[in-house]
C-alpha cells in the first residue's frame, strides 16, 4: 500500500507541485493549507511523513510540529520542514520542536523525491 | 523523472497577484505611528510566500526583489526598525514593480531593469537604517 504524505503549505502552487511530484513517485498525498488544517488532517488520517512550511497564517510550521509531537500516533513520525529559512537558529528551533530534517526552498522535484525516499522508502 | 514545472506557473501567477493585492490593501490600511503586529506579519508573509514560490519556479527576478523587500519587512515586524511613511511608499512602489514583473512573465509588458534596480537600492538603504529603540508607551 502506498505511503501517505501530508504536505502543508499556504502556497497553492508549491502544494500543487509537491503533490504532483510525490504522486508521480507513487505516494498518496494529503494537502493542507496551513498548520491548523494540517493538524486536523493528521488527526483524521494515518500519515507516514509530514512536509511542512514554516511561515503560514493561523498556525505556523513549528507550532504544527509541536502539536503533532504531543499526539501519541505522531510521536516518531518523520516531519520535514520545507522552508526558505535555513539559518542555524531556525534549525535549532525546528529540532527543539521535533522536526526530523529540512529541505530548503527553492528545491527541485528530483531533490524532493530523493529526500522523501531516504526518509520513508 | 522530469517534471514539467510550467504546469504550475498559472497558479503561481494567480496567487502572487492575490498576495500583492492583499499586501497593498494592508499597507494602505496601516497606522504608521502604531502599526498592528498582525498586519505587519501578514504583509511579511505575502512577500515571503512570493519569494519562496518564485525561487522554486525559477523566476529569479521576482525572488531577488521580494527577498530584499522581505528583509526590510522582517526588521520592521520585529520592531528593529520603526515604520515610516517613506517605507510604505517604497513597499507600494515595489508591489507595482512586482506586478509588472508578473505581467512580463505572462507576456504582457514588463518593467524596466533600471526601475527594479532603483527600488532594490532604496529598500536596501531603508533596511540598513540604524536600529531604533521601541517607542515607550504613552502614559
Amino acid at each position: 500500500m502506498a505511503k501517505t504524505i501530508l504536505a502543508v503549505d499556504d502556497s497553492a502552487s508549491i502544494r500543487q507541485m509537491v503533490s504532483f511530484t510525490l504522486k508521480s513517485a507513487g505516494y498518496d498525498v494529503v494537502e493542507a493549507v496551513d498548520g491548523m488544517d494540517g493538524l486536523d488532517k493528521a488527526k483524521a488520517k494515518s500519515i507516514n511523513l509530514v512536509l511542512t512550511d514554516q511561515n503560514m497564517p493561523r498556525m505556523d510550521g513549528l507550532t504544527l510540529i509541536k502539536s503533532l509531537r504531543k499526539l501519541p500516533q505522531y510521536a516518531s513520525t518523520p516531519i520535514l520542514m520545507l522552508t526558505t529559512e535555513s539559518s542555524d537558529a531556525m534549525k535549532a528551533q525546528g529540532r527543539a520542536a521535533g522536526a526530523t530534517g529540512w529541505l530548503v526552498k527553492p528545491f527541485d522535484p528530483q531533490k524532493l523525491i530523493e529526500v522523501v525516499r531516504k526518509v520513508i522508502g | 523523472m522530469a517534471i514539467d514545472m510550467t504546469q504550475f506557473y498559472q497558479v503561481f501567477f494567480e496567487e502572487s497577484e492575490e498576495h500583492l493585492a492583499a499586501m497593498e490593501t494592508l499597507l494602505l490600511d496601516l497606522d504608521i505611528e502604531n502599526p498592528d503586529s498582525e498586519q505587519l506579519n501578514a504583509i511579511f508573509r505575502a512577500a515571503h510566500s512570493i519569494k519562496g514560490s518564485a525561487g522554486t519556479f525559477g523566476f529569479t527576478d521576482l525572488a531577488e526583489t521580494t527577498h530584499i523587500l522581505e528583509n526590510l519587512l522582517d526588521r520592521i515586524r520585529k520592531r528593529e526598525l520603526g515604520l515610516r511613511a517613506d517605507m510604505v511608499d517604497a513597499f507600494l512602489e515595489c508591489g507595482d514593480l512586482l506586478r509588472g514583473m508578473l505581467d512580463g512573465h505572462q507576456g504582457r509588458g514588463g518593467v524596466a531593469p533600471d526601475a527594479v534596480e532603483a527600488i532594490c537600492s532604496r529598500l536596501r538603504e531603508l533596511s540598513s537604517g540604524q536600529s531604533v529603540a521601541a517607542t515607550p508607551p504613552l502614559l
